[in-house]
């Protein structure tokens, strides 16, 4: 059985395989008709214990496009602190049956420690400040649709890097597909021990001119003003998509947030809806990405790495 | 304007001149200097008994603008820097409110007397309001005309918030300045622990309480790569660690104050308030250990700590005085009187201390004496002395420790961005303003 919990994960074959499988999807979701017989009679499970709208929703839409049942469980902390572990309800949901399950969870680890048990296929749908996958997959499905390849692509991805999960599975993958990453942020904000082939740099309008994607990570409102940031405007002038700063953006460039925009804190409002981002594709295709994982881990064979493309 | 700084002995270590010159300056500029120059056209000033240097830069004064203009003025504390010798003068942002905002900032930058006198370079506060619990906007405030941040007059008690502090600065590439004291350890007496608490009975501040600071933000500047300036060093434990990291490497320096290289503990047993200084006057022996700092380059720069107060205030009872000594007007002569005549250390030493290495820790280009540079120069007198005579100061405060003391070195000429603006005790800047010829 096979599993979804780290970018790592995958190898760059089974990255291949779900982005033309989502391809695929793509077509589908443009029909009259959305949906498809691939998973009838299946069922995910939804174990979200962190609030998530977003993630959730394109989670449960992509597996009733498939005709995959859902159910949510959005378990509370609080229901976990009166002594069932994260154990318990795995196992409570592999008794009923359940053939996979989407989690979301503050702590990092908790996807894995729960794919350990091998009841059923986990993806993490967000682990504390752990991974992303399918949020990574999305992103770099998405730029590549519109660069038509990421090799040599300059990749900034802008903000809070140390604490999101979205960039750890990002940069790893962007990597991957041949792209150059730079991080940029107040160093307070950024990992300190990086891998070589990524770059660092600590404002924004030494990276705009030379990056063909600028990706604005969400800036969490309760860190402005503490012991990693100074306040909105000190933010803002150094990483914020400004409506001025967007008079000297590039043509070319592709602007790319995980949403939701904190407006007028990472984005001003005329960025999001700029001709150069692509925000609301990403949206899009998040769908037709999680369609293909959920395909590949469902499918009757079951894992990545037994199904033919 | 042309002027010709005649037969005075220029140093100037960048050009390795040291030797008796003329300087001819037009325009502001600097368009020669060589022996026997004559220009008919130009106002001559004889400089035959003055050494001629590149412009002063004190690192460490305290304006008081706004909040407490009753001690002192960015008008009159730049004019008081300009008297005692300095081209620029970098404020603290201990006022009231504190320097804290890039609005604040902005009009300290601006400042009218920047004009007239000595070039006022403004700090902003390292966090929010100088409260030590946030980042403040560093890098508006660095656009805003800070060049560098600190929150002098306290320390930074939190190792995590300093931390925090010194990686967000590196998107300023500005320097911090550090005032070095863990409130644990001192009990913020001015009172040295050792000779002086145990001969008065006074609860005494030791060396710790500045050096775990130092030893801290070594290990924290090591890491983070901040570039980390201490501010008055005061004790032999702290030079220690200093000159450690230095070998080590380590991207740090340091500053020390013409009091604590002068004055020590001793003073201070009479508990007489003009001698109360924050971090306190030590003993004999970490004297000594700061000026073997001195010579042997340990330290970088000579601050003055420039901190006026009324002589209401000054003059109360110890305990309730407010600590601080009104430093720019006799930084330069004490200096020269007690380590260029004795020759502890040379002219060359004194130009590195008191205009290269400040310019090196601003992350600014350095003055020089040579054709094609603007004018920056600070002229003293070294043949004829004067007793120290706090009335006559140009600060608003009239005290000092070194009253009736006999000086050499005082300032004869300075010129400040091409400008004469310092003629033996005239302002010719501030006289033309008021006459309204400009
Ligand atoms: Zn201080």
């Amino acid at each position: 059985m096979k599993h979804l919990v780290s970018i790592l994960d995958l190898n760059n074959k089974d990255v291949n395989k779900i982005f033309s499988i989502a391809k695929h999807f793509e077509e589908v979701l443009e029909r009259r008709v959305k949906k498809v017989p691939a998973l009838i009679g299946k069922t995910l499970a939804l174990l979200f214990i962190e609030p998530s709208t977003r993630t959730k929703t394109s989670f449960e839409l992509a597996a009733r496009r498939l005709s995959c049942d859902t159910i949510s469980l959005s378990v509370s902390t609080s229901s976990l602190k009166k002594g069932e572990t994260l154990e318990d309800t795995a196992r409570t949901l592999s008794s009923m049956k359940v053939d996979c399950a989407v989690v979301r969870h503050p702590h990092e680890g908790a996807a894995k420690k729960l794919a350990s048990l091998n009841l059923f296929p986990v993806i993490n749908g967000g682990d504390g400040k752990g991974e992303h996958p399918t949020q990574a997959l999305l992103d770099a499905y998405t730029a590549l649709k519109k660069l038509k390849s990421l090799n040599g692509k300059k990749v900034s991805i802008i903000g809070d890097v140390l604490h999101s999960r979205v960039a750890r599975s990002g940069i790893e993958l962007w990597h991957r597909l041949g792209a150059k990453v730079t991080l940029v942020g107040p160093p307070t904000l950024l990992p300190r021990h990086l891998p070589e082939y990524v770059d660092v740099s600590y404002r924004l309008d030494e990276v705009m001119k030379n990056s063909d994607i600028l990706y604005f990570l969400r800036i969490q409102r309760e860190r402005l003003g503490g012991e990693c940031l100074a306040g909105i405007e000190d933010y803002r002038d150094l990483y914020a998509l400004t409506k001025d700063r967007l008079k000297n953006l590039r043509r070319d460039v592709v602007i790319m947030h995980p949403g939701p925009v904190n407006r007028g804190i990472e984005l001003d409002p005329e960025v999001i809806y700029d001709e150069r981002s692509i925000i609301e594709e990403q949206v899009f295709e998040g769908l037709s990405i999680r369609m293909a994982v959920l395909t590949l881990l469902l499918s009757e064979k079951g894992g990545f790495h037994e199904i033919p493309a | 304007m042309k002027y010709l700084l005649k037969k005075g002995t220029v140093v100037c270590p960048i050009t390795c001149k040291e030797s008796e010159l003329d300087v001819l300056i037009d325009n502001g500029m600097i368009v020669r200097v060589e022996k026997g120059i004559s220009d008919k056209k130009a106002l001559a000033l004889d400089a035959s008994q003055c050494i001629v240097m590149p412009g002063f830069i004190d690192l460490h004064a305290h304006l008081r603008e706004p909040g407490e203009e009753e001690k002192e003025t960015l008008y009159t504390g730049a004019k008081a820097a300009l008297a005692g010798g300095f081209v620029r003068v970098v404020c603290m942002p201990n006022t009231e409110p504190p320097l804290s905002t890039s609005f604040l900032i902005k009009a300290v930058a601006q400042s009218d007397a920047s004009s007239l006198f000595c070039r006022v370079l403004p700090t902003g506060s390292l966090s929010k309001n100088r409260e030590g619990k946030e980042i403040a906007e560093l890098n508006l405030m660095a656009k805003a005309g800070a060049v560098a941040f600190s929150d002098d007059g306290s320390s930074i008690q939190s190792a995590g918030l300093m931390r925090s502090l010194m990686l967000y600065s590196l998107t300023t590439k500005k320097p911090l300045f550090l005032h070095e004291e863990d409130v644990n350890l001192s009990p913020q007496t001015c009172i040295h622990e050792g000779k002086a608490s145990f001969v008065t009975g006074v609860e005494g501040t030791p060396s710790s309480a500045e050096a775990v600071m130092i030893a801290r933000d070594i290990l924290l500047a090591e890491e983070t790569g901040a570039r980390v300036h201490f501010q008055h060093l005061s004790s032999k434990e702290s030079i220690t660690l200093l000159r450690n990291a230095k070998k080590k490497g380590i991207q740090v320096t340091a500053e020390v104050t013409p009091h604590h290289l002068v004055l020590t503990e001793d003073e201070t047993v009479s508990l007489n308030p003009l001698f109360k200084v924050n971090p306190p006057l030590r003993s004999t022996e970490d004297r000594n250990a700061l000026e073997e700092a001195l010579v042997e380059g340990v330290i970088d720069v000579i601050a003055t700590d420039h901190a006026p107060h009324t002589k209401e205030e000054k003059t109360r009872e110890f305990e309730l005085a407010p600590p601080g000594i009104a430093g720019l007007e006799t930084a330069l002569p004490l200096l020269y009187t007690y380590f260029v005549e004795k020759k502890i250390i040379d002219l060359r030493r004194l130009v590195e201390v008191f205009s290269i290495n400040p310019a090196k820790v601003l992350g600014k280009k350095v003055f020089a004496i040579r054709e094609g540079e603007r004018a920056e120069l600070t002229v003293i007198n070294t043949a004829e002395s004067r007793k120290v005579n706090p009335e006559k100061f140009f600060s608003k405060s009239k005290l000092s420790p070194f009253q009736g003391f006999e000086l050499y070195g005082w300032p004869e000429y300075v010129f400040v961005e091409g400008e004469l603006r310092f003629l033996k005790g005239d302002f010719p800047l501030e006289e033309r303003r008021s006459k309204g010829v400009d």
